[in-house]
């Protein structure tokens, strides 16, 4: 009995006991505030990463690390083959008489009456005695007068001054009636400039009949010689001055990450002028106006040796000889960060000379090319460089967010400083708020160099930089956050601004964390 | 709203898992399920028969977090509290729930020293490793691992079988009996997470660094995932997986009163092959250290880059998955070292001690108890456990014996249910441990005689040894108590 009771009792208990008010399992709501933290950036940055994209093929390094931009540029390439012309030689007649008489058939040509004829080609002022001619045409024509169809007869026509480029021998043809020779393949060469002889030699043809020629008979021919042009020329060219067309020629030489209104200042800059003549012939170019260009301001170039600049000649046709023209104003040059560089020059040649063994060639230019070469070593302020971020943070819950750190480690062996700033607009680039004070902004600070510009010191610098809230609350209003940042070079411990180098070994390393402290909170 | 004890159990059962140790149930030696601990040990019955549903087991066990650490009261309102919950939490959170069926069993006295049993029980076991640094990253962020690595990965294990067990145990002489069961196994389901690493670091400059591996398979799982599977038609597939088991015990007495026993139970394995499917992860390949945004790339004008993180997070990352072989895996292993005093006629005062071992954890816990018979018509139990990390648990084994019928409830952490109040709230809010064995039996003839050293079983109308029988229980008669004559 007491078995059962005890029983009964403890089953009753539990029966009694199982029942649940729920109201501990109807969860209402749950509030957590989880700390994230994640790296936003990092990376060992160079000079060489930080150089503009269109300035990277011009980047080299010397031996010593330092960095610096070289740049050659063909600035123009003149051509004063215009100078030696060969106008067209027409109507070079030659008369020549046949002699009198009744010819019995002959089974065999004869020959018969020469005449000679010296022809001027009429080039001045130059005084030619080589044309390797490229293109011309020589026309010839005759008339039996008075006409008679029985006498046969023909011309061996001998130009001594022609010889051809292939056999090396004078021109030599038997011609008859109207006809034409090209001239290509032949070259003049002659003692006397500019002249050459035509001997012409009667042929009465083989003939089976019997002819009687009148007295008074005579064989007209006429020459021309058009179309003619030269491979090269040798002789003197005269004392001739031509104006060359003006050139404005853009130039990226001198860095576009260095634009935009920075303060640079470069300490051992070079641009040098290489002429590169291939006329053999006393050349002087006078630049009448020779300026750097930039919008619309302008710096006049200063040349050593100044105008009229004797360019030196090429000793044989085929070959060039360069002439070095420096700029004596280099570093107000390249300060100046020029877009375009303008020119204005003319040429002479021959000057004051009334002889002279010149020579040119049709191919032959006069090519200027300019050779810059900026090594990253100065001082710079006011470096600006931005990029333009969309964002569009609308549909976050702003009130998420309790507080926000940003964690900066930066390691700076480059002797630049950044300032960095995140400005917040809307769609339409009005300005809202930007993200950091000016206390903060200063993200990197430069290393310290010493006299000779070189690294001295890295620096390093640890920063927790606490986001203000009314801050934060308005990058969930800006549709666009512009980064910019402003780089200025290290300064001395006066606080001026030193010449400083940039190798290639030094880096600036940088890392960058956001710890966010989220408030969140929901009910159900 | 008041519900009913076992839509109460239901669903707390039903959110939760348990491990599968039992320390009140050695206590209860008038039950036939005893032997699931030991067995080595004979029961009070000659004959006993278990029909499905005979036996109900449902266990959880989480040695991390009870639900109290889940929430605060303000105002009366109910809130989620995060921080409590994770200050709550140990390094590795085990989840286990479990649950077994008796199918049918039987039970039989053939000789006095030799019993043996025949059952089939169906088994299921699920169990999730929540690391707190998983919980830690969605509660409190990452800021916590600065300067440390956190171990991120949960796993999970789950196995489901059929279980056909014959069983004896032999007593060897006056103290020592031997006792074995033979395990035919038929898996079902099975989830086994071989390797499961998902590691993240964060350094002072809060660079992340994540590796990861992976090696999960499947058994009879993926099928479900086909819209056009038919169980049905590919019922007989989920009895393919076979594997083999073996329980193993001994009980020896150390003096007249003292009996221990020790016991390894489910020692073995299943090889599945049924559906077997695997997702695996190459952690020669899933690594990834994300610095942040790499200036030198940007500033260079790489436009793709930022693209190519999350492409490249993605492939390093990728699951694969697909059909694999077949794959042995062993079934959760247990053991049960116990000393039983026999205090006076009837009254038992004893220690359990138990543990679990499966794929890399071994779980452990102790149990104190006493069992007093009241006649043949009523035994019960009382316990003290202490397991996963939870020191309340008050256990409570009830029988009520009516031959042919026995009805029974046996929990680890039972008693404190009535003893929490009117309402189950407080022991649900404060329970990391529970497991409740419910069922009838059908039990014939206690038995009469008993040899003496099996002490876990002592039988006070045992005619052998009749010297020690007299010494213990003088004046005793099976079949009713006599008041006041009933002690030495």
């Amino acid at each position: 009995m007491k078995s059962k009771l005890v029983l009964s009792l403890v089953v009753c208990t539990i029966v009694w006991s199982c029942t649940i008010n729920d109201k501990d399992f109807q969860i209402k709501g749950v509030q957590s505030n989880p700390t994230l933290v994640a790296p936003l950036a990092a990376g060992n940055l160079a000079i060489l990463d930080v150089l503009s994209d269109q300035d990277s093929a011009n980047i080299k390094i010397k031996s010593d690390g330092l960095v610096y931009l070289s740049y050659d540029q063909q600035l123009a390439s003149q051509d004063i083959r215009d100078f030696v012309k060969i106008d067209d030689v027409n109507n070079q007649g030659v008369v020549v008489p046949v002699p009198p008489a009744t010819y019995p058939p002959n089974p065999n040509d004869q020959t018969s009456t020469v005449i000679t004829k010296s022809v001027d080609m009429g080039i001045t002022p130059e005084q030619l005695t080589e044309i390797a001619f490229k293109s011309g045409t020589m026309s010839y024509s005759m008339t039996l007068v008075p006409a008679n169809n029985n006498f046969l007869y023909a011309v061996n026509l001998d130009i001594p001054e022609f010889i051809s480029n292939t056999s090396g021998q004078p021109f030599s043809q038997q011609v008859s009636g109207t006809g034409s020779v090209q001239l290509s393949g032949y070259t003049f060469k002659s003692a006397t400039a500019n002249k050459f002889t035509l001997k012409l030699t009667l042929i009465i043809k083989k003939n089976s009949s019997s002819v009687t020629v009148l007295p008074g008979t005579n064989l007209n021919v006429n020459f021309s010689f058009k179309g003619m042009d030269f491979t090269y020329v040798k002789g003197f060219l005269g004392d001739q001055t031509v104006s060359l067309p003006a050139q404005t020629i853009d130039v990226q030489a001198f860095g576009n990450t260095l634009q935009n209104g920075a303060s640079v200042s470069f300490a051992q800059p070079t641009i040098d002028l290489t002429v590169t003549n291939d006329y053999g012939v006393p050349l002087k170019i006078t630049f009448t106006k020779i300026e750097a260009r930039k919008q619309a301001s302008g710096l006049t170039i200063q040349t050593n040796p100044t105008s009229p600049i004797p360019i030196n000649a090429p000793a044989a046709l085929g070959t060039s000889a360069n002439t070095l023209v420096s700029i004596s104003n280099v570093s107000a040059v390249v300060n100046f960060a020029p877009t375009q560089f303008y020119y204005q020059a003319s040429a002479r040649i021959n000057g004051g000379l009334t002889s002279g063994n010149n020579f040119m060639a049709d191919t032959s230019k006069l090519r200027v090319k300019m050779h810059v070469e900026i090594p990253i070593y100065g001082k710079a302020s006011n470096i600006l460089t931005s990029d333009t971020l969309d964002v569009d943070l609308g549909d976050l819950d702003q009130t998420k967010i309790d507080s926000a750190t940003l964690k900066t480690s930066v390691t700076n062996e480059l002797p630049l400083d950044a300032n960095l700033q995140f400005i917040l607009t809307d769609s339409k680039y009005k300005f809202i708020d930007s993200l950091l004070t000016s206390s903060q902004s200063a993200i990197v600070k430069g290393s310290s160099v010493d006299s000779n510009g070189e690294l001295s010191a890295a620096t390093v610098l640890n920063q927790s930089i606490k986001l203000q809230s009314q801050k934060i609350s308005k990058i969930f209003q800006a549709k666009k956050i512009i980064v910019r940042a402003k780089f200025n070079t290290s300064k001395d411990a006066s606080g001026n601004y030193v010449n400083v180098k940039f190798k290639s070994q030094y880096k600036v390393k940088m890392q960058l964390g956001l710890n966010v402290k989220m408030k969140l909170n929901a009910t159900f | 709203m008041k519900k009913t004890l076992l839509l109460a159990l239901a669903g707390f059962i039903g959110t939760a898992a348990a491990a599968q140790n039992e320390g009140t149930l050695t206590f209860m030696n008038s039950l036939p399920q005893v032997t699931y601990n030991n067995p080595a040990i004979m029961t009070k019955y000659k004959l006993s028969i278990g029909l499905p549903g005979s036996s109900i087991a449902m266990f959880y066990s989480n040695n991390g977090f009870a639900y109290k650490d889940v929430y605060t009261k303000v105002n009366d309102s109910v809130k989620a509290d995060l921080s409590k919950l994770n200050s709550a939490l140990k390094p590795n959170n085990y989840i286990t729930q479990a649950m077994q069926i008796d199918l049918f069993r039987f039970g039989l006295q053939i000789t006095p020293k030799l019993y043996v049993s025949l059952n089939s029980t169906a088994k299921i076991y699920n169990r999730i490793l929540l690391p707190k640094d998983l919980t830690n990253l969605f509660i409190n962020g990452n800021a916590d691992f600065v300067g440390r690595t956190a171990t991120l990965s949960p796993k999970a294990e789950s196995v489901s079988y059929l279980e056909t067990a014959l069983g004896g145990s032999y007593q060897v002489d006056d103290r020592l009996t031997i006792g074995a069961r033979f395990k035919l196994l038929k898996g079902v389901t099975n989830v086994t997470t071989q390797n499961a690493t998902m590691n993240l670091s964060v350094d002072n400059s809060y660079v992340l660094s994540a590796n990861a591996g992976m090696d999960v398979r499947t058994s009879g799982i993926n099928n479900f995932s086909q819209s056009n599977f038919d169980l049905g038609a590919h019922a007989k597939d989920y009895f393919t997986n076979n594997g083999f088991a073996i329980d193993l015990g001994a009980t020896y007495k150390l003096q007249d009163r003292l009996t221990i026993g020790a016991s390894l139970i489910d020692i073995g394995s299943i090889k599945w092959k049924n559906n077997t499917y695997g997702y695996t992860m190459d952690p020669a390949k899933a690594k990834y250290t994300f610095s942040g945004v790499d200036l030198t790339k940007v500033v260079n004008g790489d436009n793709n880059y930022l693209n190519s993180i999350g492409d490249t997070v993605q492939a390093r990352f990728k699951v694969k998955e697909g059909a694999i072989g077949s794959y042995s895996a062993p079934i959760p292993g247990k053991m049960y070292l116990s000393g039983m005093y026999q205090v006076r006629k009837n009254f038992t005062a004893g220690a359990v001690f138990f543990a679990e071992k499966f794929r890399g954890r071994y779980a452990a816990g102790v149990t104190v108890g006493v069992n007093k018979h009241f006649g043949r018509i009523f035994s019960a139990a009382g316990s003290y456990t202490v397991a996963s990390n939870s020191f309340n648990n008050l256990g409570l084994g009830m029988s009520l014996n009516l031959s042919p019928i026995q009805i029974y409830m046996v929990g680890d952490n039972l008693l404190r249910m009535p003893l929490s109040g009117s309402e189950l709230n407080s022991f649900i809010n404060s329970t990391k441990f529970f497991n409740v064995r419910l069922g009838l039996n059908y039990v014939f003839k206690w038995r009469d005689k008993m040899k003496k050293a099996d002490t876990n079983n002592v039988d006070p109308s045992s005619d052998d040894d009749k010297g020690l029988r007299r010494k213990m229980y003088k004046n005793y008669t099976p079949d009713k108590t006599r008041k006041g004559i009933n002690r030495e």
